[in-house]
């Protein structure tokens, strides 16, 4: 008897927990099906979007329930500020035949809020479904996205890929840098060279044995930072084409 | 009373003192006593402990002088001073790893990162039987170093024939910090069961230098407590347990940025010894455990001071065991094997809270691990009655490691690759000793010293050294530092005269020292830069001791206790923490039950220094006068009440010494009336 009320409340709770998949750990942020009626399901790493690097899946299922595998799909996010809106950079999706999601990323410059609202438009072989997302503001004392306007006079966004969970000791580091070429497109930027120099700001000390990112293809620039305590660390990263100094500093701020 | 204060002394050679001082009433424990030093021979000389003991005998006369001070009247023994409590020994101006520190053969290894706390803080004179110097790495049985060691023997009980009770209190004041020491100690004996326990308290205001000149952070309290108990097991075995514990609380280090809230130790060992019935063999075996709990404080700091406020806590666990056969083969022939090993596990932290933004927090010490295994052997074969020769060897391999996943991930950001070490270490020593007549005796020693990279000197993370303003990092692939080390020694002692002098040099390679990181930010708010251990190509170091002691009449003695050394790197650079020329000149005067003492210490300047280079600079010349007198008052048969009586820098001189980290001024004058009673 004891049993059997066992495996329905365990049953009960699986049958319950709808905002989570178990087998994939994904947190689902949202649902839609297409005008062509093909289900897209929204999944992220978890409940909360915040301002920084998301990683962003989608879900296909065909009317009849099968699992679409050879969709080509776009991300589009786009901020409405009322009197204007703005893209910002993302990461199409790749299908992960192992997870059989599609994986992308996202992002997100600012917060949801009363400045504007943010969507996100997930086209499946042409055919747009719109997300509405709500992006929280960065953890407090952290900033994982950063933009600023380079020598060249271009808009440059440096996102925080790695160190997701951030240790003592040497991480591997890895950024993704976007431009801004009009308000809706942001392409990657591969042809940069960086100096990365960490510090605590609340001591004004840095660590030794950082590796430089590099280039590593599609905007992905990846190095190592060792981080020689806990607490508040700050990224400074220089960037440069050639010798020509874009960015002097540009910062993340990380905390752990 | 003559045999209490009897040197026995192990002939090394000159480096190898191996000296047991008797404390009071000892006597009647000598016939009890096993052999307890490195007695392979008795040879009653060394007149250099014998003079020098008139001055340490005062001092632990009524149990209440701090170690320290014990210490710091012996030859070849300098203090580094960072407070007015817990002074680091060093050894012929060998310090820190270069030597090993003992009790009762236990190895304990301090818990601050800042060595704010030597082992020799956690005994104090009432527990205290002796100590024992040995300057020969060979010959040092305790571990490896390369300028050999010092064993704190703790005082023990003793079977007797009779049931006895004895016991002791006493109580001291003085007038420099209106410091206080209270104490009490009992004794019980009987033919299968011997116990003691005493126990010490101190405290003290900041004290004040010349001119009444309050040093402020030079605080301290403490108190220690020791119990320890032997119970016969058969005719020839004993079984003995010893526990210590010491706690010391409000630690005041004005040489430091921080001060200690609390030093604990706890120090146990059980040990089973066997004697055969003829005296001809002791066999000991002990197995020991101690933990060192320590945390350094600034709150009490005046905030101007206190960029931040950082909490440094450290811990220090060792157990070990160690059994050791002494042979008394025939009288041209002693023995003693020893075989010993130790686990020690150092953790130390530092988290730091800004006014603004988050805790921070990291290893100083990430939680690094030595295992120890040890041979000791040696052998002292007497070819005549006028030469002795001892050869000495000591073996030791260790396996160092870092314990826990968080500590390894944060090294990784400064160690590439595996971690753990093996090391293997090599002490070797052969000493000669020889009596050409009664008057003289002359002996030499030549060793190759060697010891293994600390582990602070191998897994630092930033951690400060105030003498030089670095923060400094380990190295893990630091080589061994070894040494040759060539001694010569000669006494002669006629009716009224006695001198001894030691010459020593050694002749040290891959020297153990810190050099400039560029490029590395620090991590200490203030600090001038980062350096890391590394080997420095060679190093020498030389000097002497000189004893002498003279009577030129009955009832008067005229000491002089003269210390030198001096020494230089590879580039020709003085090394730091080198004491100058050290003398302590005394006379005595002994009526009955009653002693006069006048005393002068005068440190010669050290200019010897090398600035830019290890961070020291110059310390100009020091005297001071100090006068002691005593008196025992003998209040029935059993019943004695001691009183001592001194003034310590009589002439209330500001004076500092060269070994004073940031050169803080000492004590001005002190008057300082003991009283001890015992029963």
């Amino acid at each position: 008897m004891l049993l059997v009320a066992l495996f329905a409340f365990a049953s009960c709770s699986k049958d319950n927990d709808i905002n989570t998949d178990q087998e994939l750990k994904k947190a689902l942020i949202d649902e839609k099906t297409t005008p062509g009626g093909v289900r897209v399901k929204l999944w992220a790493d978890s409940e909360d979007l915040r301002v920084s690097w998301n990683k962003l899946y989608v879900s296909l299922k065909t009317s009849s329930g099968a699992n679409l595998t050879n969709a080509s799909v776009t991300y589009k996010p786009v901020m409405d500020m009322m009197t204007m809106a703005h893209s910002s950079p993302a990461e199409q999706p790749v299908y992960n035949a192992e997870q059989s999601l599609y994986e992308g990323a996202v992002v997100f410059s600012m917060p949801s809020g009363t400045m504007g609202s943010w969507t996100l438009t997930v086209s499946v072989n042409n055919e747009p479904v719109v997300f509405d997302i709500v992006v929280k503001p960065a953890a407090a004392n952290t900033k994982h996205t950063a933009a600023i306007v380079g020598s060249d006079g271009i808009s440059y966004t440096v996102a925080l890929i790695q160190p997701f969970k951030p240790k003592t000791g040497i991480n591997d580091l890895q950024i993704l840098i976007n431009k801004r070429q009009d308000m809706m497109n942001f392409p990657a930027v591969e042809d940069l060279s960086v100096e990365l120099k960490p510090e605590m700001p609340s001591m004004g000390h840095g660590s030794p044995n950082n590796v430089n990112p590099v280039h590593t293809g599609k905007g992905h620039y990846s190095g190592k930072v060792n981080f020689t305590m806990t607490g508040d660390w700050r990224l400074h990263f220089k960037l440069k084409r050639g010798n020509a100094v874009i960015v002097e500093d540009i910062t993340l701020d990380l905390l752990f | 009373m003559k045999r209490q204060f009897k040197i026995w002394t192990a002939f090394f050679g000159l480096s190898a003192f191996s000296a047991t001082l008797r404390a009071q009433n000892s006597d009647s424990l000598d016939r009890q006593l096993p052999l307890r030093t490195l007695l392979l021979q008795e040879v009653p000389v060394s007149p250099s402990k014998n003079i020098s003991e008139a001055a340490r005998e005062i001092r632990q006369n009524n149990l209440q002088e701090l170690t320290d001070k014990i210490l710091e009247y012996t030859p070849g023994i300098n203090m580094i001073r960072r407070g007015n409590f817990a002074m680091e020994p060093s050894l012929r101006s060998l310090n820190g790893g270069q030597i090993t520190m003992s009790i009762n053969g236990m190895r304990i290894f301090g818990a601050c990162t800042d060595k704010m706390d030597p082992i020799s803080s956690y005994v104090e004179p009432n527990n205290l039987e002796s100590f024992s110097v040995s300057y020969d790495p060979g010959a040092n049985a305790a571990g490896s170093g390369i300028g050999g060691g010092i064993d704190f023997r703790l005082k023990q009980p003793s079977f007797s024939d009779v049931q006895q009770w004895s016991g002791r209190f006493g109580s001291g004041f003085e007038t420099n910090g209106a410091a206080v020491q209270t104490l009490a100690g009992v004794e019980y004996s009987n033919a299968d069961l011997a116990f003691q326990a005493n126990g010490i308290f101190r405290r003290s205001s900041n004290y004040r230098a010349s001119g009444g000149r309050e040093i402020p952070f030079s605080q301290y309290r403490k108190w220690n407590g020791s119990v320890s108990m032997m119970v016969r097991s058969g005719k020839s075995g004993y079984l003995k347990a010893d526990y210590l514990q010491d706690e010391g609380y409000d630690i005041g280090y004005p040489a430091l940025t921080m001060d200690v809230a609390f030093a604990k130790a706890r120090i146990a060992a059980l040990s089973f010894v066997r004697n055969s019935r003829a005296g001809m063999v002791r066999w000991e075996t002990k197995g020991y455990y101690n933990y060192i709990d320590h945390a350094m404080d600034d709150t009490r700091r005046p905030p101007e001071t206190v960029p931040m406020h950082m909490d440094m806590p450290g811990t220090s666990t060792t157990f070990g065991a160690f059994s050791v056969l002494d042979l008394h083969l025939s009288d041209s022939h002693h023995m003693k094997v020893k075989v010993d090993g130790y686990h020690n596990r150092l953790w130390a932290t530092m988290t730091m809270y800004p006014s603004d933004g988050s805790p921070m927090f990291m290893y100083t010490l990430a939680n690094p691990v030595r295992s120890d295994l040890g041979l000791h052997i040696s052998d002292a074969i007497s070819l005549s009655k006028k030469l002795t020769l001892t050869p000495s060897a000591r073996l030791e391999y260790m396996h160092d490691a870092i314990s826990g996943s968080d500590a390894k991930e944060q090294l990784s950001g400064l160690f590439e690759g595996a971690l753990s070490r093996n090391r293997m270490v090599a002490n070797l020593s052969i000493a000669a000793s020889f009596q050409p007549d009664k008057d003289w005796l002359l002996n030499a020693a030549i060793a190759r010293g060697g010891r293994a990279a600390s582990l602070q000197e191998a897994y630092a993370f930033y951690i400060y050294n105030r003498l030089d303003a670095f923060d400094y990092l380990g190295n893990p692939d630091l080589s061994q530092e070894s040494s040759l080390n060539l001694s010569f020694g000669s006494t002669y002692r006629n009716s009224s005269l006695e001198i001894s002098t030691n010459v020593f040099g050694y002749f040290i390679q891959d020297y153990i020292a810190g050099t400039i990181l560029d490029g590395y930010s620090t991590m200490t708010i203030g600090a001038s830069g980062v350096k890391q251990y590394i080997n420095v190509a060679s190093a020498r170091l030389y000097g002497g001791e000189v004893a002498l002691k003279w009577e030129p009449m009955n009832r008067l003695v005229v000491s002089s206790l003269n210390t030198f050394t001096r020494g230089s790197d590879n580039e020709g650079s003085a090394l730091p923490l080198i004491a100058p020329f050290k003398t302590i000149n005394a006379v005595d005067y002994n009526f009955r039950k009653t002693f006069f003492r006048i005393e002068g210490v005068t440190n010669a300047a050290q200019k010897h220094v090398s600035t830019q280079k290890y961070g020291e600079t110059m310390t100009p010349e020091s005297t001071i006068l100090n006068l002691h007198m005593g008196k025992q008052f003998s209040l029935s048969k059993q019943t004695k009440l001691k009183i001592n009586l001194s003034v310590e820098n009589l002439f209330d001189e500001d004076y500092f010494q060269h070994l004073d980290i940031m050169k803080i001024s000492r004590p001005g004058r002190n008057l300082t009336c003991r009283m001890t009673v015992l029963l």
